[in-house]
């Protein structure tokens, strides 16, 4: 009987990893097709829509700048834990928490000077997306629980914290939202400067995603060269050898997953800060999840999860005033699915099997 | 089986092994780890064939392509690692594998119980397997292969987790099997347990048979250790002087490491090493002998510090580093070299280069670059002879022996290293590997490190020690110097017989 059989791949390269990723993405693309066929909807109209709305104009491009920002931001952070296989799923809650954070500060301090208030408000939503990610991980490490289930419930109970600010306390005449903040509290966005190059009126980015790339930069250097860096690749491969090596196994998994949080809350402080002006309910429409697609589409790497992430932007841009809505949620979700699904083709690689010789 | 030979690449397992079991008898087959018991018991449950020789059931050649084909010619095995699914009950586990389409579960319950009583067995045919200690779990184990009223059952050191009380049952349980017409092939290291056991003995050493079938009631215990165990290799006089010399350096030699009254508890709070105490000297190897699961591994770990200890000190230098976490250990001159090496020892898919900088203290400088591991690594891998095309590639992809050297090389490249636990480091290795780690381990010991080398093997821990003791139960016993060894009174020990 001759047949097909798994193999395992001795090396795998980088550049099979891209590869894997292009075929996982156009895979969902193709499954997606069929559910817009279905949906009654032309498939090559919906996405030369999007590629045109969300990557091939200029106000698109802005606004994919907007929109990649945050996720950029969750998706460099969920990258340090998932280096060593710790599953952050709660980087929506430590950006919702981040959000609340900064939007105090900008409340309480609205006399202070703008970079003075604009420092504090980023470092108060690391603190406070950094504890939501401390949580878990201290968890984890002292009493061995599953960090995908506290990291995912306490994005549960950080929503239900930021509602009771947003409906009560802090609500505006009763809105689920809370007053515009002062402008020394926004960042510099292009439209700022209209007036003098009329060329960038109406164009909403801002400076968030120059931030967001200086610090993917910085990671990026970062894993590459640091022993901490370093022990966290070992970790991810062999947690008993990282022990055994005299690697702190425990302090490791909670710093990663602090400064996870710290990245995913300094996401909610410029979504804040950078777009929404205040804190509304509702504000983020999953982004702390999308970063986790992003992070597994862009294999772990800094580089790819920029690109990956400015690509999902687009998605969110271009999808926007697509009818039925959702378009991009379902895009995403089957991007997780054959992403996941394609890690076999990476791990493994098809061999037909020569016919056995009876006797 | 008649004239049974079996080869491996580098290894003769068997050679000309012969070995019978007549109707009704309980046969015991006793060696060392690594005799050739387990590639017999193989080569009758069809995982292995024989090179030479055949196999007769029954007065009938047989060929045995299969452990389906095994069972179907009635040889059942209760093997040392039990099989059992956790979530079934006891009865169900039992009857699983010849359970009709339909049943009630009153019936179930009835069946087991009528099998359960005619093995005079106690265990409790509702309950999870999960929840069920050790011993009961083994009877599970045993009525599952008894069920089918096997021809030939091969257990396989049943008594290794056995209270005394169980291991009566056990034996009443065999003597009703064989009652029946059943035979039994009994494998185990432990001679009292086997001349309580079994009507006939057969002893394996290196793949050969040193005694067949000797009838039990006429049996010397210390001439059954002695044959497990080989004749004393004479030390070359060479060797033997080198010895006495180095004893007289010893005791001068400053104690490196003590270990004071050690007691640790393994995962299940099973007390595993009661009340260890070594003292080591610089450039002294201590050996420790025992069959793997009398604390060993716990022992390593607690050295370590990947596990707690419960009471008990242990001073590196003269510092308590009873409650040190592993990083500070090392610092302070600890090294290991794990038992399980692709688990503990390396990091298997990051390069050779990267798996010799595997511990913090290790670091090339405190800014990594590839280019900076593959310099660092290339001092390493110079003096255990690896090649240096090997330092890119993925740890995993060498070759045991290989994968030692590595773990060695980084271990022995600590600035710190004083003392160094080395667990089995030769086990599964072919003979050439094997020199280069012993070769290594005692240049060791010329620099002044003091190495705990953990073995089954007597004549490995006989020719490398300077001192020996035996681990068993959890106690270090027979503590000698490895010159007044006595082969005898060690067999006894590795035995389980404790004086």
């Amino acid at each position: 009987m001759s047949g097909l059989r798994l193999v395992p791949r001795l090396v795998i390269t980088p550049r099979r990893q891209v590869l894997q990723s292009i075929v996982a993405l156009g895979l969902a693309l193709l499954v997606g097709a069929i559910c817009l066929l279905l949906a009654g909807l032309s498939p090559l109209d919906v996405y030369l829509h999007i590629a045109e709305a969300g990557l091939f104009s200029i106000d698109g491009l802005a606004d994919t700048a907007v929109c990649a920002t945050p996720i950029l931001l969750c998706a460099l952070g969920l990258l340090l834990p998932f280096r060593m296989r710790l599953w952050n799923i709660g980087g929506e809650g430590q950006l919702l928490l981040g959000a609340w954070a900064a939007t105090g500060v900008a409340l309480f301090l609205p006399s202070w000077p703008r970079s003075l208030l604009l420092l504090t408000m980023s470092l108060a939503a690391m603190a406070a997306g950094g504890l939501w990610g401390l949580i878990p991980g201290v968890l984890r490490v002292r009493l061995r629980t599953s960090e995908v289930l506290v990291s995912l419930m306490l994005n549960y109970v950080a929503l239900a914290w930021l509602r009771f600010f947003v409906f009560g306390r802090w609500s505006e005449n009763g809105f689920p939202l809370t007053p515009q903040l002062v402008k020394s509290a926004w960042l510099p966005r292009l439209l700022d400067w209209a007036e003098r190059f009329p060329i960038l009126a109406g164009l909403p980015s801002h400076a968030g995603f120059l931030w967001a790339l200086l610090l993917a930069i910085c990671l990026g250097v970062w894993l590459r060269r640091s022993p901490v860096a370093f022990d966290l690749r070992v970790i991810g491969d062999s947690s008993r050898a990282a022990q055994t090596a005299g690697i702190p196994v425990g302090a490791r998994m909670i710093l990663a997953m602090t400064v996870s949080g710290a990245f995913c809350g300094l996401a909610g402080m410029i979504e804040v800060a950078g777009v929404v002006h205040r804190l509304q309910d509702r504000f983020s429409p999953g982004y702390g999840y999308s970063a986790i697609i992003v992070v597994w589409l862009a294999r772990l790497s800094p580089s790819g999860v920029v690109l990956v992430s400015i690509l999902f932007g687009a998605l969110l841009v271009g999808s926007k005033d697509v009818k039925p809505s959702g378009v991009a949620q379902l895009l995403q979700g089957l991007i997780l699915l054959t992403v996941m699904a394609s890690e076999i083709g990476l791990r493994y690689r098809l061999v037909r099997t020569l016919p056995k010789d009876k006797i | 089986m008649k004239g049974i030979s079996k080869r491996f690449p580098l290894v003769t397992a068997l050679s000309d092994v012969s070995f019978s079991v007549a109707l009704g008898e309980v046969h015991a087959l006793l060696g060392e780890n690594g005799a050739g018991k387990s590639t017999l018991m193989n080569l009758l449950r069809g995982l292995l064939q024989p090179d030479e020789g055949q196999i007769l059931l029954q007065e009938h050649p047989v060929t045995i392509g299969s452990p389906q084909q095994a069972a179907a010619l009635g040889i059942g095995m209760v093997h040392q690692h039990l099989s059992l699914v956790g979530t079934l009950t006891a009865a169900e586990n039992v009857l699983l594998p010849r359970l009709p389409f339909w049943i009630s579960k009153r019936r179930l319950q009835e069946e087991f119980a009528q099998l359960r009583s005619r093995f005079g067995m106690t265990v409790d045919g509702r309950a999870l397997v999960a929840e069920l200690p050790l011993p009961e779990r083994q009877q599970v184990e045993l009525l599952r292969v008894l069920a089918p009223a096997p021809k030939l059952l091969i257990l396989d050191e049943p008594t290794a987790v056995l209270t005394i009380e169980e291991a009566a049952r056990l034996a009443l349980c065999l003597r009703e099997h064989v009652g029946g017409g059943g035979s039994v092939i009994y494998i185990s290291h432990k001679l009292d347990e086997v001349l309580a056991v079994a009507d006939r003995v057969t002893v394996l050493r290196r793949g050969r048979v040193v005694a067949a079938g000797i009838p039990t009631q006429s049996l010397d215990r210390a001439e059954l250790a002695q044959q497990m165990m080989g004749e004393q290799a004479a030390l070359s006089s060479q060797l033997q002087e080198e010895r006495s010399e180095r004893t007289g350096i010893m005791t001068e030699r400053a104690e490196i490491l003590v270990v004071e009254n050690l007691h640790v508890e393994s995962d299940r709070h099973h007390r595993v090493l009661r009340g260890v105490s070594l003292r080591l000297r610089a450039g002294e190897l201590f050996g420790i002998a025992g069959m793997g699961g009398s604390g060993q591994h716990e022992l390593c770990e607690a050295l370590l510090g990947t596990r707690p200890v419960h009471s008990g000190q242990i001073y590196l230098g003269g510092v308590n580093i009873g409650n040190f976490p592993t990083g500070k250990r090392r610092q302070l001159g600890l090294g290991v070299v794990p038992e399980d090496r692709l688990l503990e020892g390396v990091a298997p898919h990051l390069s050779v280069a990267e798996n010799c900088c595997l511990n913090p203290q290790l670091r090339p400088q405190s800014w990594l670059s590839q280019s900076a591991f593959v310099r660092k690594a290339r001092t390493l891998i110079a003096q255990v002879e690896l090649p240096e095309s090997a330092l890119s590639a993925p740890v995993w992809t060498l070759s045991g022996g290989n994968m030692q050297k590595v773990i060695l090389a980084r271990e022995l490249a600590a600035p710190s290293l004083r003392v160094l636990v080395a667990a089995y480091p030769c086990r599964g290795l072919d003979i050439g590997a094997i020199a280069a780690v012993h070769c290594l381990l005692r240049a060791c010991c010329q620099c002044g490190i003091a190495v705990i080398l953990l073995s089954e093997d007597l004549d490995e821990l006989l020719s490398l020690s300077d001192r020996i003791a035996v681990l068993v139960a959890g106690q270090l016993h027979g503590e000698c110097a490895a010159t007044d060894a006595d082969r005898t009174t060690l067999g006894l020990l590795l035995g389980g017989v404790i004086p």
